[in-house]
């Protein structure tokens, strides 16, 4: 037969070339995450912090491989199989004037961007979508963090804490006020907490004072952190009487011994400095001699060179007072300030054991603030564990799928059933190429879209076949009714094959995510499975009749 | 080996049977979607849906009185087969921050289940705008697919073809969709994408019959029309059942085997192929012989 040997050369050389896209892929998804399962074990199971930390070197190594494997043409697994989540965002600009307004969309995506690519997620999507939208996809990711990393406005600054004698005095003036309005009075009434404050003395019930906590320290009135929002809707109402010039402000909630506790904080209103002139800020271990601290991460800041000049006049100025630090309206720290700090470094502590609240503060700070707050819109968050049993089942059922077809095809064609599942064989092998080579992603629809075509790719070759017996009844020779067999049965396989693209084509018009994976997965089955039917098997058919010299073709 | 041998049988001549039979079941379909409707899935209506799973097995009233504590006893609770609880809230009102109830509810159950650690399995979240675009969105991409049909057809061959393949096409999606309706199936965008691979599934199918009549009209002189429709229906038959029984041995495993979102999906492409290929068979020729009598065209070739 002429030319064979170019034809099989050709055949070779394409599956090679499969093979060879196709195997990063294969180390991705088999070789690497067992690697991945026995670092993760052992970063459970270390002991200390400074253990912790060396494994996590070893993890950002290990993450560092990864990552360049990704940057191959992968096939990539979507959120639905995977785990993780996609959000899409809308900017919230009810806040900002036109100017910025216009800008806000362009700035929050960079900021975005930017705290992701620190936060160490692979593959993740960050784009613009319509209306100003962000789509973000973190495959893998823990939801909490992941929308933390993202939503958190990082509005930082600095400003002076009045003593804990001040801000009682404060909230007093603020109860008495109140009282005299008759506010406190109907709060009174549906007031749970008895009406003594912190140091015993007898308050008014429902009042300010009475939700403070005995057990407050030295340095700060503390509420219980069930009470807070009462609280600060009591402050609310009696913000007239604020102290001219100061706010109030809550820390974190903060565990103690036996509750949950909040600290309250009067604030200068206007901030000494704010985050703007931060010039980076990292996790640490904290080094200095609290015992309480012992073990738990801090965020290490460091100002640029106008922040540290304007930062070493602030300190200078106000030895022996306490500067806290405050992030999107929340008190994180507030160290009493001992020298005069020239170099602009500072510390934010943390309750923090295990570092990843210290790493993402650090992400956060180090990207910027948010032009304005962020919202989402949309979000679906799958659970790696509902992924797996979703990839464990769809991949059975569609290898049942397949198998019951082969056997059909088999029993049913006789010799051509045997061409027939060699092709499809070739045509899951080299859809799976294509679409890592198109970087596509495969989701669970993408999963029913290839068991899906593994029942349609047989249709190429039934019409082929079917064509071939009518020849053959007609009494055309084996070879004369392969011949016309596929040039009959072209036709109808383009123009068959040609309409349900035309619908995949739509859906990829509709799609995010899982049913845009179906189209691409769909309308590449096809097309390869037209090329495999009209060109493969009809070689592989040439080559057998011409080898065997078969006379009588039994299909 | 052959199922269906050379048949003659004569499906022109019983025209007007699968005509009524259709008929009856696309008016079936009409009235159920009327009249009973949709349950729509929170892609087109908005809302929240979360999957929570617990370690050790929970009453649906516990679930139910955590969620009244956190003032959403109106949410719909759904226990699945595995234990697992589905939760589905309406959108709020104000167009605000959509994960804000998966928060709250998380924060709820650790303080409700405080020793029975759970897990969240799935957690959506469709703003009521988003879901507005969506569903513009799916209408513009059915239409598209319809026209994109429509015009390869008509182009490919003529406007009877066309016509009679469109028809099959509206009719298998009706009957698809009244399906979906009778057995109370959710729609979701998965779904959607079900019944547009329904649709490119039975215009395939229609085509190859339609391909057949037009390459026997250029051959075969003797009979009319109409015998030479029935003609290339037979000659096509084995092909039509074939394919259908390999697509069906694969969304039947689908539907027995695979999770629980796939099984929806593997309803709907397992009854529109069932619908399709008896639309293939007794409609779309039935379909193109009717209008060939009723108006009457100039054979060009």
């Amino acid at each position: 037969m002429r030319g064979a040997k170019i034809k099989i050369a050709i055949w070779l050389i394409v599956f090679v070339i499969a093979g060879v896209v196709l195997y990063p892929s294969f180390q991705l998804y088999v070789l690497l995450p067992r690697q991945e399962r026995s670092l993760k074990e052992r970063l459970a199971q270390a002991p200390t912090a400074a253990d912790s930390q060396r494994v996590l070197t070893e993890i950002s190594e290990f993450n560092r491989h990864k990552a360049a494997l990704y940057e191959k043409r992968i096939l990539h697994l979507g959120l639905d199989l995977v785990g993780g989540m996609h959000v899409v965002l809308d900017v919230d600009r009810s806040q900002l004037t036109e100017e910025e307004a216009k800008r806000a969309p362009e700035l929050a995506l960079e900021v975005i961007r930017n705290r992701i690519d620190q936060f160490g997620v692979f593959e993740p999507t960050i784009q613009k979508t319509d209306k100003g939208r962000i789509l973000v996809q973190l495959p893998g990711v823990d939801r909490e963090r992941a929308l933390n990393i993202i939503k958190q406005p990082a509005h930082l600054t600095f400003q002076l804490v009045e003593e804990k004698a001040k801000v009682y005095d404060a909230l007093k003036t603020i109860d008495e006020r109140l009282q005299a309005l008759g506010v406190v009075k109907t709060i009174a009434e549906s007031a749970t907490t008895p009406g003594i404050d912190s140091a015993g003395r007898e308050a008014a019930p429902g009042s300010l004072l009475s939700y403070l906590r005995g057990e407050g320290d030295e340095l700060d009135l503390m509420i219980s952190a069930a009470d807070t929002a009462v609280f600060s809707s009591l402050l609310e109402k009696g913000k007239e009487f604020w102290p001219q010039g100061y706010e109030f402000r809550f820390g974190p909630v903060e565990s103690e011994e036996y509750a949950k506790v909040v600290r309250v904080y009067l604030l200068k209103s206007e901030p000494e400095l704010v985050g703007t002139r931060l010039r980076r800020a990292e996790p640490a271990i904290y080094q200095g001699t609290d015992l309480e601290r012992a073990n738990t991460w801090v965020v290490n800041f460091e100002l640029d060179r106008e922040g540290a000049a304007k930062f070493a006049s602030v300190t200078g100025r106000n030895v022996g007072r306490r500067l806290a630090i405050v992030l999107d309206g929340v008190v994180r720290s507030a160290p009493r300030i001992q020298e005069r700090i020239p170099n602009g470094r500072g510390q934010i502590t943390m309750n923090d054991r295990r570092g990843d609240k210290a790493r993402d503060l650090s992400i956060v700070l180090n990207s910027g603030a948010l032009p304005a707050p962020v919202q989402v819109v949309e979000e679906r968050s799958i659970g790696a564990s509902l992924g797996a049993d979703a990839i464990r089942r769809g991949l059975l059922a569609s290898l049942v799928g397949a198998v019951v077809v082969i056997v059909f095809m088999l029993i049913y064609y006789g010799v051509g059933g045997v061409l027939a599942d060699i092709a499809l064989f070739l045509n899951m092998f080299l859809l799976l190429a294509v679409l890592a080579a198109l970087r596509a992603t495969l989701t669970l629809p993408g999963l029913a879209g290839i068991a899906l075509t593994i029942g349609m790719a047989v249709d190429a070759n039934v019409l082929v076949f079917e064509r071939i017996r009518e020849e053959l009844r007609a009494g055309k020779t084996p070879m004369a009714a392969v011949d016309t067999g596929y040039e009959r049965a072209l036709v109808t396989i383009i123009d068959a094959n040609a309409t349900t693209i035309i619908t995949a084509i739509a859906l990829y018009f509709i799609g995010t995510g899982p049913v845009r994976g179906f189209a691409i997965t769909l309308a590449v089955g096809l097309v390869i499975n037209v090329l495999t039917a009209v060109f493969l098997t009809r070689f592989i058919f040439d080559w057998f009749l011409a080898r065997f010299e078969v006379k009588t073709l039994r299909i | 080996m052959r199922i269906i041998g050379d048949t003659n049988i004569p499906f022109v001549q019983r025209r007007r049977f699968f005509f009524v039979l259709s008929a009856v079941l696309v008016l079936a379909s009409v009235l159920l979607i009327v009249i009973k409707g949709f349950r729509y899935g929170i892609d087109f209506t908005g809302g929240s849906l979360v999957q929570v799973h617990f370690s050790r097995p929970v009453k649906i009233d516990a679930v139910r009185q955590a969620l009244t504590a956190m003032g959403e006893g109106g949410a719909s609770i759904q226990e699945t087969e595995t234990g697992d609880f589905l939760i589905r809230v309406k959108p709020s009102e104000k167009s605000g921050d959509e994960s804000s109830f998966s928060v709250k509810l998380r924060q709820q159950f650790a303080a409700s289940f405080p020793d029975n650690p759970f897990e969240i399995l799935r957690d959506e979240a469709v703003g009521p705008r988003i879901s507005k675009e969506l569903q513009s969105k799916v209408i513009w991409a059915v239409l598209l697919g319809i026209i994109g049909i429509l015009i390869y057809v008509s182009f490919r061959f003529d406007f009877r073809f066309g016509t009679g393949a469109v028809l099959a096409l509206v009719h298998d999606t009706l009957i698809t969709l009244g399906c979906c309706s009778l057995f109370n199936k959710e729609i979701t965008i998965t779904l959607i994408a079900a019944i547009l691979t329904v649709i490119g599934y039975s215009v395939n199918d229609s085509i190859v019959v339609s391909d057949r009549i037009r390459e026997d009209t250029k051959k075969v002189r003797k009979g009319g029309f109409a015998e030479l429709c029935n003609r290339a229906i037979n000659q096509t038959l084995n092909r039509t059942t074939i394919t259908a029984l390999t697509t069906l041995f694969v969304t039947i495993a689908l539907l027995i085997l695979a999770s629980a979102e796939i099984r929806d999906f593997a309803f709907v492409l397992t009854i529109g192929i069932v619908i399709g290929t008896y639309s293939s068979i007794f409609i779309v020729a039935n379909l193109v012989v009717e209008l060939e009598s009723r108006f009457p065209t100039k054979r060009r070739r």
